[in-house]
């Protein structure tokens, strides 16, 4: 693994860079890397590290500086994003639910049905004593 | 001082548009000129850089274009449209006559008002 992979990789893990914008920034900051080791090919990854930030700060000041549009488009996207997946566990439960009592359903009718297929006689043997 | 700390989203914009006003440049080249001209006290990271940078594309005040630079090498140039030199000549009047306004009232010794 490059020097440059290692720390995208290690913004990528944050799941704060998101979206169209996150993915262009990471491609940007690559590229901007890319350029800084072909200007020093011996750095190490400590020297990108004092000359970019860490990426954590580099994460920090990204959200910092994005657009209030986009950060409410953010929040707005995740909180759909949450409703669905609650939507979607919903509908998955009651689908179950619905399942689970036509089959329940269709056992007992079966079993109703066999039943009645069998004639059933009483005899009613009296004593003689009585 | 930290004056990169200092630097306002507005003031890195309008530093971008100059920048760019004189030569098209790509964003890493963008950080070094700023860094150059400013004899390191005006250092801009990636992370400020480039949203400022996005906002610029999405008024359309700047536009993109990429070129290959040897085999994997991509580099972003960015270009002033005719729309953000307008925006520039504001930014920069503006920016004048807050920093005068700034200015008189350092320079206010009290009373006359």
């Amino acid at each position: 693994m490059t020097i440059c992979e290692k720390y995208l990789k290690e913004i990528s893990k944050r799941q704060e860079v998101k979206g169209k914008k996150g993915k262009k920034f990471i491609k940007d900051l690559s590229n901007d890397i890319e350029e800084y080791l072909l200007e020093n090919p011996q750095a190490t990854y400590n020297e990108v590290v004092e000359n970019f930030g860490t990426p954590q700060k580099i994460i920090d000041e990204f959200l910092l500086n994005q657009d209030s549009e986009d950060l409410l488009k953010n929040i707005k996207k995740k909180k759909y994003k949450k409703t669905f997946v609650v939507f979607f566990i919903v509908i998955c439960v009651l689908g179950l639910i619905i399942y689970w009592g036509y089959w329940k359903k269709l056992y007992k009718d079966t079993i109703k049905e066999n039943i009645k297929g069998y004639d059933t006689q009483i005899e009613i043997i009296e004593s003689e004593e009585e | 001082m930290q004056a990169k700390d200092n630097l306002k989203k507005g003031s890195l914009e309008m530093l971008v548009l100059k920048l760019l006003s004189i030569h098209d440049c790509y964003g890493y080249q963008l950080t070094q000129i700023l860094k150059k001209l400013s004899n390191g006290v005006i250092s801009v990271p990636s992370g400020s850089l480039y949203p400022a940078l996005y906002k610029l594309l999405d008024n359309n005040y700047i536009s993109e274009y990429s070129v290959k630079v040897g085999k994997r090498q991509e580099r972003i140039y960015y270009h002033l449209e005719e729309k953000g030199k307008l925006y520039l000549e504001e930014q920069v009047e503006s920016y004048r006559l807050f920093t005068l306004m700034i200015e008189n009232i350092l320079q206010y010794k009290g009373g006359g008002i």
